[in-house]
């Protein structure tokens, strides 16, 4: 029998759980920013960008089913593009003040991508970490890090923190499961 | 079998450790483990991971984002625009208190220079950008970022590299905004290369058009850059992109003395002695540079850290003693009302005492918590410091000593020549006063006749009464002052005159300016480098310095608006030479790109060059006179320039831009290919000048009809990825072919009219960066970021030479395709035989490069005379102004 705990990912499929989509905000809304940018935006209309991307998110998430075979970051990607695509049409078509229907599809800068698939994890990991840190028994959390960063066997953490060698190993399965749990189906 | 239950497999327990298995599995093996000492032995011995563990050990190298203002203000507007997405839970409520603790100063318009509010944080450094006649009095008022208030200074910066940044400039990464005002905004940066935080004093792009204003902002630099002591701030460098010059100061911790006094609003004496006497050091530091600051304020003197240690900013002011300036000559009032000198407000010329005035000021403030001179406009303030008189500190606070509220009333005497003569007489008044002398008075000097300060004083008293009736000469200097200072110099002197800006890194020499044969300006460069002149062809000859030194260019002509660099060299002693390659020499060094140049071609004709830079122009150079004739704008770095074979069209691109096709002849743009690329890194034009082809950061090969202006073919299967692309193309000589080099090992070769993909040439390792057909059709040239230049068969694609390289970026064949070129990476550029691959020739730099560094490309005249080069180092030092390079070659003996 599975308990694992609901994903974050899962938990969004209901807009009134506010606090995931919190949660979902403050992990995303730097990276939508930097994709804002490198499509070209100034601050101004990134920050536009980011808020309509969410907006959209917020109606498509829920609808949204998750498929293994269908990676999130590449769904987002296309998600911020068409947004994007709207805006600039949006734009174009106040300066012909014209009907926007007829304008031509506002061409994708070339050279200009998502982040690579490295770079994204890197990120997205680095910043649930931030954010779920406050979550963790500050001991807990050192007795992780600890673990993971230098190479320091576990006795010697627990030595220096003042735990049993098994609260170590303890905390260091715990934050690893919290943060694989909250990132299932993200990541790839 | 433990106490707790059967002991776990051993992959239960690496599941375990990776956080892999479920809560209710962990929860069982948590208690099992407790207890079982066998299987946490046996977890010592495993050596797991995964990529989740991969990852987050990477983080432990990772630096902590540092844009986190922005980042909140983001998520704050998502969070306020989702509306039902619901309150902010508590663990940002700190955050937000943090931010509520921001203090958003609103200043009130002051005669149409500023009407931006400043903003700053605490415990951080705090724009000290000029602004004209800013009124220091400002009411505080509390407010909460909006994101809205953000954008506008950003919007010069090129994209962040790292998420959670602001962007790019020049060669910093902002991480956010500190503050700005008026004229400037001041950024936290990171120097990549040094590791190190600074401050990033940016200049806005809408002031950045002015010269004068450029003038001003410079002249802070180098002010500041003159002096070096403990109170006065530093400055690391000074430099310019995308048009905006900006200056690097060290990341001061501490706080302005403007936000202490608004929270302490007054000090102890101590403090206050400390402080005045820290200020008056740099002072006697400034002024022995002959520098007056002229805006000695709270808000320009920063409390450096625990101790407070004084540090006097923003030199924007400042001015030199003994220059003849034209920007802040008498007639023009800047400064900051609350704080200026009577001479200074009616726009009378000062001296360095106007300073000892604001320091006056600034003691008053610091003793009283009161302004000496109040008033409700910056002009009654104006008038309150030419006509009236001070109360005594000590009547404003008893606890003042009767010594230090005499003294400050000294240095607050309308007439200067009534105040304390130097600095170095303050800093011993203070350090009397510190040692408890009741009185100072006896050191400050003669004061002035009797009289005539009495004669002031009684009219003063009655100025109380009738303030405008008796102080209506003095408004109406103020007046004409200020009239002055808001109309634009050039529109004054009749034409608008152009700028000669010197560079040197040693300053004890003078330059001569001539103008036809006389001397119109002699330049003391360790006094100024910097001289407007009337527009005209100018000669400069060097006086005095070391030996050695040479200008880069000795004649120029200046056109209204115009600024002229030139740089004075050192030439090092003859460098060692192989004997058997033969040398070329170095004949013309043509400067004037701002920033490193990127690209350079010669004109059919060979009698003129055209070059790209990051200076985010492209120039057309008269070969023969070394002068630019046209400047060719774009909006970022310019990356790639080609010349029609035809003679008579330039085309240009870059980052983030169009490309320019430029009429040759008259330097007016023609027309603009749109290619919504994020970098066009390479241009050339088929050899019948039909077609134009561009390539970049899209990895593909766009071909134009330059008839038609109309995108014709699109080459690809070149790779594409991010920070991917195309870096180098070459038409082959029959115009058939197009060869593409970048990002991939291999030389991708198109037949352009079927766009089909003839040949893909692997040999090198890694990147290629640049790629030639030669003249004759036969072979293709490849300069791989492994070290070879690698000769080709271009027909079969057979490999028959490889030359190992120090490096270099691009190659080109002599026009009797005899001979191959690439630069080297080390300011040289190196010729080999093609036949035998031999070296023939290093062409070294006549005159030491400097910061110049490396050349960046290569190109030989179209009758293989000469050959010339760009420098300018890698671009993460867009500052860098780079020079052409031309080197004559002597014929080869057989």
């Amino acid at each position: 029998m599975n308990t694992t705990s609901v994903s974050l990912l899962e938990r969004l499929q209901r807009p009134e759980d506010t606090e995931s989509w919190d949660r979902f905000v403050k992990l995303y809304t730097p990276l939508l920013y930097l994709w804002a940018r490198r499509l070209g935006e100034q601050h101004h209309d990134a920050a536009d960008l980011v808020q309509e991307v969410f907006a959209l998110l917020l109606r498509r998430l829920p609808g949204f089913i998750y498929d293994p075979k269908k990676r999130f970051r590449g769904w987002l990607w296309t998600v911020t593009v068409n947004a994007w695509r709207m805006q600039q049409r949006k734009l174009a078509a106040a300066r012909v003040e014209s009907v926007g229907d007829d304008l031509p599809e506002p061409p994708l800068p070339d050279g200009i991508e998502a982040l690579s698939e490295a770079e994204y994890r890197d990120y997205l990991v680095r910043r649930l970490m931030q954010l779920m840190r406050a979550e963790f028994h500050p001991t807990t959390w050192q007795a992780f890090w600890e673990c993971v960063t230098s190479d320091r066997p576990a006795a010697e953490v627990a030595a220096v923190l003042g735990m049993t060698t098994a609260a170590v190993y303890a905390a260091k399965s715990r934050v690893l499961r919290r943060l694989r749990q909250e990132l299932h189906g993200l990541l790839d | 079998m433990s106490p707790c239950g059967p002991c776990p497999s051993p992959e239960e327990l690496r599941r375990f450790l990776l956080g892999q298995d479920s809560d209710q599995e962990a929860e069982r093996l948590e208690a099992h483990l407790s207890v079982c000492q066998t299987c946490l032995a046996a977890l010592h011995e495993q050596e797991i991971g995964d990529s989740l563990l991969e990852i987050v050990r990477e983080q432990s190298h990772a630096a902590e984002d540092p844009n986190q203002e922005l980042v909140r203000a983001l998520i704050e507007r998502v969070r306020g625009q989702l509306g039902a997405v619901g309150k902010p839970p508590c663990a940002d409520s700190a955050l937000l208190d943090r931010t509520n603790g921001r203090r958003i100063t609103k200043l009130p318009n002051t005669g149409g220079t500023s009407t931006e509010p400043l903003r700053s944080l605490p415990r951080t450094l705090a724009a000290r950008v000029a602004v004209d006649l800013r009124q220091t009095s400002a009411r505080d008022v509390s407010s909460t970022t909006s994101l809205s208030e953000l954008p506008d200074y950003c919007d010069f910066l090129s994209p962040p590299i790292h998420l959670g940044e602001l962007g790019v400039l020049g060669p910093y990464r902002v991480l956010r905004v500190l503050g700005a005002g008026g004229m400037g905004v001041v950024f936290e940066a990171v120097d990549p290369q040094l590791e190190r935080r600074v401050a990033l004093k940016a200049m806005l792009p809408s002031l950045a058009v002015s010269n004068s204003a450029r003038q001003r902002f410079l002249r802070e630099a180098r002010a500041a850059a003159a002096i070096e002591h403990a109170s006065i701030v530093s400055v690391y460098h000074v430099g310019e992109a995308r048009g905006v010059p900006f200056l690097a100061m060290p990341f001061l911790q501490g706080e302005p003395l403007d936000r202490r006094l608004a929270r302490e609003k007054t000090l102890p004496t101590t403090e206050v002695l400390r402080i005045g006497r820290e200020i008056a050091e740099g002072l006697v530091a400034a002024h022995a540079q002959g520098l007056i600051h002229r805006d000695i304020k709270p808000a320009n003197l920063w409390l450096e850290g625990e101790q407070g240690h004084v540090r006097i900013l923003d030199f924007g002011l400042a001015r030199s003693t003994t220059e003849k300036g034209h920007l802040t000559q008498s007639g023009v009032i800047l400064g900051t009302p609350s704080y200026m000198a009577p001479e200074q407000a009616t726009g009378k010329g000062v001296d360095a005492r106007c300073d000892l005035f604001s320091l006056g000021c600034v003691l008053y403030h610091m003793t009283t918590g009161e302004l000496p001179f109040q008033g409700e406009t910056p002009i009654s303030i104006l008038l309150a410091v030419t006509a009236s008189v001070p109360q005594s500190p000590c009547e404003l606070n008893p606890k003042v000593p009767a010594g230090l509220a005499e003294f400050i009333l000294r240095l607050l005497a309308k007439d200067p020549a009534a105040r304390p003569p130097t600095a170095e007489v303050v800093v011993k008044a203070i350090l009397a006063l510190e040692a408890g002398n009741p009185s100072v008075a006896p050191m400050l000097g003669t004061p002035p006749p009797a009289g005539k300060e009495a004669r002031s004083t009684s009219s003063l008293h009655r100025l109380r009464k009738w303030p405008l009736a008796l102080a209506a000469g003095t408004l109406l200097a103020i007046l004409g002052a200020l009239v002055y200072c808001h109309s634009s110099p050039g529109a004054l002197l009749g034409t608008t005159p152009g700028q000669l800006v010197m560079e040197t890194e040693d300053p004890n020499l003078a330059v001569r300016v001539k103008k036809g044969g006389q001397q119109v300006k002699c330049l003391d460069l360790s006094i100024t480098r910097e001289t407007s002149l009337p527009p005209g062809t100018y000669s400069l000859e060097l006086v005095g310095g070391r030996r050695g030194l040479r200008l880069a260019m000795d004649q120029f002509t200046l056109s209204p608006g115009d600024r002229k660099v030139v740089r004075v060299y050192l030439v090092q002693a003859a460098t060692q030479r192989t004997p058997a390659e033969t040398q070329g020499m170095e004949i013309r060094r043509f400067a004037g790109h701002g920033g490193p140049i990127t690209a350079l071609t010669y004109a059919p004709n060979g009698q003129c060059l055209v070059s790209g830079s990051y200076d985010c122009t492209a120039k057309i150079w008269d070969v023969k006179t070394g002068q630019a004739r046209f400047t060719l704008n774009h909006r970022s770095y310019v990356y790639a320039v080609a010349w029609s074979p035809t003679g008579k069209e330039v085309a240009s691109a870059g980052e983030n831009s169009p490309i320019k096709v430029w009429a040759a002849t008259t330097g007016a743009l023609l027309c603009t290919l749109p290619t919504k690329e994020w970098i066009v890194t390479s241009l050339a034009y088929s050899p019948d000048g039909r077609l134009l082809a561009s390539a970049g950061t899209a990895a593909l090969v766009r071909i134009w009809d330059t008839a038609t202006r109309k995108e014709r073919h699109v080459l690809k299967g070149f790779p594409r990825g991010p920070f991917q692309g195309i870096l180098s193309i070459g038409f082959s000589p029959d115009g058939k072919r197009l060869a593409a080099v970048g990002r991939d090992d291999k030389i991708w070769i198109w037949e352009v009219a079927s766009e089909r993909v003839l040949l893909k040439l692997g040999g090198h390792e890694g990147s290629i960066a640049g790629v030639a057909f030669s003249p004759d059709g036969k072979r293709l040239a490849s300069l791989g970021n492994d070290r070879f230049l690698r000769l080709w068969n271009a027909d079969t694609g057979v490999a028959y030479r490889s030359i190992r390289t120090t490096g270099g970026i691009r190659v080109a064949f002599s026009p009797d395709s005899r001979q191959v070129a690439y630069n080297t990476g080390n300011g040289t550029v190196k010729i080999h035989d093609v036949r035998t691959g031999e070296i023939v020739r290093t062409l070294q730099a006549g005159e030491h490069l400097g910061q110049m560094g490396a050349t960046n490309c290569v190109v030989f005249s179209p009758d293989g005379s000469h050959v010339a080069a760009g420098t300018g180092g890698d671009h993460h030092n867009a500052r860098i102004p780079g020079s052409i390079l031309v080197w004559s070659l002597p014929t080869l003996a057989k």
